[in-house]
Formats: structure tokens, sequence, C-alpha cells
């Protein structure tokens, strides 16, 4: 498992305990990492269908907390069994322009502009918005706050979105 | 061959989910769109339940979700002695019958005693006392068409067992309920469990609360190792979780198991999900406080399922100002979490339905475990929202002094801003508030005296 051998950062002195405490983690565990080295069997990403959900609770932002600026250092394309009906449930609820910005940062091509007429049975744009929403996924990467400018990371596909003490809201 | 119109149906039951058997069928009743008829047909005490379901694929749809229910029959007759029973199936409609009866067909004629075992004479007196119904058909033990049984109810206490059967039933099988999933999801077998990972019959039942179906997005804000969203990836959602501690979430640090000291490669929520061949449900997990949530504006949660801690084995936690005396601060790699602040149960409750009257679609629903201090409670404090109804209550004990109980609440009224304050102007705010000391209260003096006093009277 390939992130166990990651170098920890060296101001978290338990996580270095915790390597060094776990012998074996590799040699007692048999497992075979996926194809795509990094992310490894026991990895998890963070989908655009998911960004599309999250906004900032710095204090004081509000609405203007999204969409968050989404910055990828790493990104993979995992295929997902396509499921349409759910798709089409989805594209509804999608705003558009969030999406459309986050692909962008992301390169992605392809992405349809906007929900076409009759989409619920255009199987091509279902495909299409099935890749972007949930195939694409964010290994490590950062979401900005566009109003406060706050960065939560994202890592191992993780979003922190945990805030210290002064940024919280009363 | 249809059968149309309501007909009178039995389900059995299992002893350990008597307290769950009835808003199970009544909330997957609704989900598959049958009334439930209320009237006289109300869940008693007894291993059985009469109900009226409008159609038979009803009762099937029913059962392919139901971990409580261990069958339902068709029910052509029953009594309180086998006389009561032949009367009653004299006069049910020959036509309905006949058409499970007819000469073409095979069948065979089962017995199931509850709580009394009977020898094989007597099982076979039983049998051919029913020859006076018109079966024209060729009995086949291996693999008949239709299968017929004799329910006889001997009550559930296993040290009283009568001589007679209170209630005797005759029915057509129809189908068996889920309960094998809860062997086949068992905690025990799975890759990633931690401190207090719910029970897999549970998480299955507040699925079905949930009235969760496919391609709805389920969300657990206090997700912990994901037990409750496999659940509802089995019936077909798609999942999110969110969770406080960094470890649980990335699936590192100290391991739950017995003779294991640290969490493998392989255990986090989204291998437990692949345990069961479930991976494609999964969405995504993220780091988050619950009461400080990261979603937008809007409605997209069909149910949000959740257990939220109760401090007792897992702290309840959030992140805020330094100025409280924080309680039990946890330090993880890559350190997360700020502050410990307990989080007062009251407000954690009053969160979590704020933000399901936010975000839940209309007709969603919430379904959570509220731990309560027994001597103190009442139905009054139970967390009221304006824009969420009251569907049920059930409780499960913990020990002598305290409880939990499941309840699920379904969104009636769209959220506005003034809905958010409302619940301090409640009674019911006021009343939860004392359960604040809900931890210390397991933990105190007091509830030691009275464990001690009770095992005294018990002596």
């Amino acid at each position: 498992m390939e992130w166990h051998l990651q170098p920890r950062k060296k101001d978290s002195k338990v996580s270095n305990r915790i390597e060094r405490d776990s012998p074996g983690n590799d040699v007692e565990r048999d497992h075979s990492p996926s194809g795509s080295g990094f992310a490894g069997a026991g990895s998890v990403d963070m989908r655009l269908l998911t960004h599309n959900l999250l906004s900032s609770h710095v204090r004081g932002v509000g609405p203007r907390g999204f969409p968050l600026r989404l910055q990828a250092t790493e990104v993979r394309i995992n295929p997902v069994e396509f499921n349409p009906d759910f798709i089409v449930r989805m594209i509804p609820k999608v705003e558009w322009a969030a999406l459309l910005e986050a692909a962008d940062h992301l390169h992605l091509i392809q992405v349809p502009k906007e929900p076409i007429q009759g989409y619920e049975h255009n199987e091509e744009f279902l495909r299409k918005m099935h890749h972007v929403l949930l195939e694409v996924e964010v290994l490590e990467g950062t979401l900005q706050c566009p109003e406060s400018g706050r960065v939560f990371p994202i890592s191992r596909g993780i979003p922190n979105m945990l805030l210290s003490d002064e940024e919280t809201e009363t | 061959m249809r059968h149309s119109g309501p007909r009178r149906r039995v389900v059995g039951c299992c002893d350990g989910a008597a307290g769950y058997l009835e808003q199970e069928i009544k909330s997957l009743l609704s989900l598959f769109g049958g009334q439930f008829i209320s009237s006289q047909e109300t869940y008693g005490k007894s291993p059985f339940w009469i109900l009226s379901i409008p159609s038979e694929d009803i009762a099937r749809n029913l059962m392919k979700r139901t971990v409580c229910a261990k069958s339902i029959f068709e029910l052509w007759g029953h009594g309180k002695c086998p006389e009561e029973l032949y009367s009653s199936l004299k006069n049910y409609p020959v036509e309905k019958m006949v058409p499970f009866l007819h000469s073409d067909s095979t069948y065979k004629i089962k017995i199931h005693t509850f709580n009394k075992t009977l020898t094989q004479e007597e099982k076979v007196k039983r049998i051919d006392a029913l020859e006076f119904l018109p079966f024209e058909g060729k009995v086949n033990l291996k693999k008949p068409q239709h299968v017929f049984s004799i329910l006889e109810d001997y009550g559930l206490d296993p040290n009283h067992i009568p001589e007679n059967p209170h209630n005797i039933y005759f029915g057509r099988w129809i189908a068996d309920g889920q309960r094998e999933l809860i062997e086949s999801y068992s905690v025990k077998k799975r890759h990633f469990i931690g401190n207090t990972s719910m029970d897999a019959g549970l998480s299955f039942i507040m699925a079905n609360h949930g009235k969760v179906k496919k391609n709805d997005i389920v969300f657990d804000p206090f997700v912990g190792t994901g037990g409750l969203l496999i659940a509802s990836a089995h019936f077909g959602a798609y999942v999110y979780g969110t969770d406080i501690d960094y470890n649980t979430v990335h699936g590192l640090g100290k391991a739950s198991r017995k003779n294991q000291k640290w969490r493998g490669p392989d255990e986090n929520i989204r291998a437990n999900l692949r345990q069961y061949g479930l991976e494609k449900y999964y969405l995504d997990v993220l780091v988050s406080d619950a009461s400080k949530p990261s979603w937008r504006k809007g409605t997209y949660f069909d149910a949000i399922i959740t257990d939220p801690p109760y401090g007792i084995r897992e702290s309840t936690r959030r992140t805020g100002s330094q100025k409280e005396i924080p309680k039990g601060i946890e330090k993880c790699p890559e350190s997360h979490v700020p502050v410990s602040l307990s989080y007062h149960l009251s407000d954690m409750f009053f969160d979590l339905l704020n933000f399901s009257a936010e975000t839940l679609v209309l007709g969603g629903r919430l379904v959570y475990w509220l731990p309560v201090y027994t001597p103190e409670y009442t139905e009054e404090m139970v967390p009221w929202h304006p824009c969420l109804k009251l569907i049920s209550n059930c409780e499960q004990k913990l020990s002598s002094h305290t409880s939990r109980r499941l309840i699920t609440m379904e969104k009636v009224k769209e959220f506005e801003n003034r809905d958010q304050y409302s619940h301090l102007l409640s009674d019911h705010f006021l009343l939860y508030q004392g359960h604040n000391s809900f931890r210390e209260k397991y933990f105190s003096g007091v509830t030691k005296r009275i464990a001690k006093e009770e095992k005294s009277s018990q002596e």
C-alpha cells in the first residue's frame, strides 16, 4: 500500500509513531493495489459532483462561499458503472456554472455547457455527464473559499473542511 | 394470476425485532405506495401481525426489504382454537382458494409452532384435519408450486408454554423476508469497524425507516466506519458521509478489533462497500464538523441516516473557541481538530434537525438515535422542528437507566430562515437540554447507586 510508505510531515509526531509502530503492515496484509499506482486499493477520491455541493462556511461568508475554487495536483479517471437513472436525477440539482468552472480548472474537455432539451433520453449527453460528475477524481488538491481566500486541503481524495478556532462562526 | 383487491395477510416475525417491526413495515408500505390501514390491526405482543395489504406485489416488495419480518402469508383463516379456525376457513370464499388448489398444481402443507415443539404425530394430525379443504392438486414435498402453512402461536414466554395455542392461522405462503442479510453483512466479518459500529440488523432497519430507494442520495454526518451507508447502498442508494475524526475517515490509527493493533490499508469506508460489491454507490466522504456543515444551500439529500455520538464510547466534539475548557483533546496526525469542545447533546440534535430541514428533499427522512436517561425521559423531550414531522420513536434499552430511541422524522415543509431558531421558543429544547448531562448521568454515582439498589431489591 504505497501511501503507508509516503514520508510524513515533520511536525506530526503522532503520525510518525504510527508508521514505526505498525510493523508488518505491508508484510502481513495480502492485498494488491489497484492499477493506478499512488491511489492503491484503499484510497478515496473527491468527485466533481461533490465539489458542486460544497460551500465555504468561514464566518461571515454565507452564500458567497460558493463555489469553492478547485485546484488539483493529482487527478485520476476511475470508471464507474453507468446508471442513467441516477444521472437523470442529478441533472436538476447541479449548479452548472460551478461545474463548468471546476471542469475548466481540471482541463476537462467535452463538458456539456448546459442541460439539453430531452436530456432524460439522450444517452450520449447522460454518459458525458456521468463521466464528468462521477469518474473524474481529485486525489490531491485544494478547495479555496472565493470570498475569504481560505484554503481547504484535499489529501488522498478526502477534503478536510475543518476550520480553526478563530475562523469558526459564532 | 392476478389477485386484485386488498387481502388480509399475516406476517411472522422474530422476537428480537419486535419493537421495530411495526414502523419498519409502515415505512416500507408507504415506500411502495400502499396505504397502511391501521384500524384494529395494530401490532401487539405476539409473533404475528395481521395486516391488510392492497396487492400481492406490494407484499412481495415489502418482503424484499424487511429484516424484521420472517415471512408473509395470505390469510385464509384463523381462530383461537381449531374449531374456530375450521369455521373461519369454511367462510373463506372458495373462488379465492381455487386458483391454488386445482388439479394441475402441486402443493405442500407445513406446520410452524411458535414457542412449542410438537411430535411428528401431532403435526400430521393437524394437517389431516384440513382434509375438508378443496385441495385437488398433487402433494409434492420437494418442489411444490404452492406452500400452505398452519401457524400456531403459543405465546412469547418460554417458561409458560400453554397446553393449547392462543391463536392458529392458516395461510398461503407468499415470501420470506431478508433476515439473512443480518448474517451476510455481520459486523464480525466486516473489514473496517469502529468501537461503535452499528449492528447490521439495525442498520437495515434504519434504512427501511428512511424509505431509502434506488438512486437516492443518502447522507450520514457522523459516518464513523460507514456501517449505516452500507445498508443504504445495498438498497441501491448513492452515499455520502462526513466525520470530524480524521483517522476514521482516512482509515488510520488504532484498530477496534481484538488482537489487532493498527488498522490495515484495506480498512476504510470505501473498502467496506467494496467488500459487499457496493463500491459504485460510494460518492465521497469528508472530514467535517457536523455542527458547521460545508454543504451549499439546496435540497439534495433523500435521507439522512445517522447515529450521533453519545459522548460515552466516542466523545462528542466540535471545533470552536479557545475560551471554553476543552474536554479530552485528541491529537491526530497532521492535526486537524484544533480544539475539542464538549458538544452539548441538545445543540447537536438541534443542529442535526436544522441541517436536515434545510437539505432534505420534501418527503425525505431523517433517522437517528437519541440517547436518553430513562428515569427522566418523557416524549416531550424528543427534539422538534417546524419542518419535520415525527413519524416514530422506538426504544432500545442500553442499561438499567439508559436507553436510546430510534427517531424517524419526515420533512413536510420547506425550510425558511426563521425556522432555524424556532426550537429556542419550544419547551422541547429546555427539556432536552437537561440531557447535556447524559454523559455525566451515565457515569455518575447516582446511576451506580440506582443500580446497586436494584440489585439488592432483587436478592
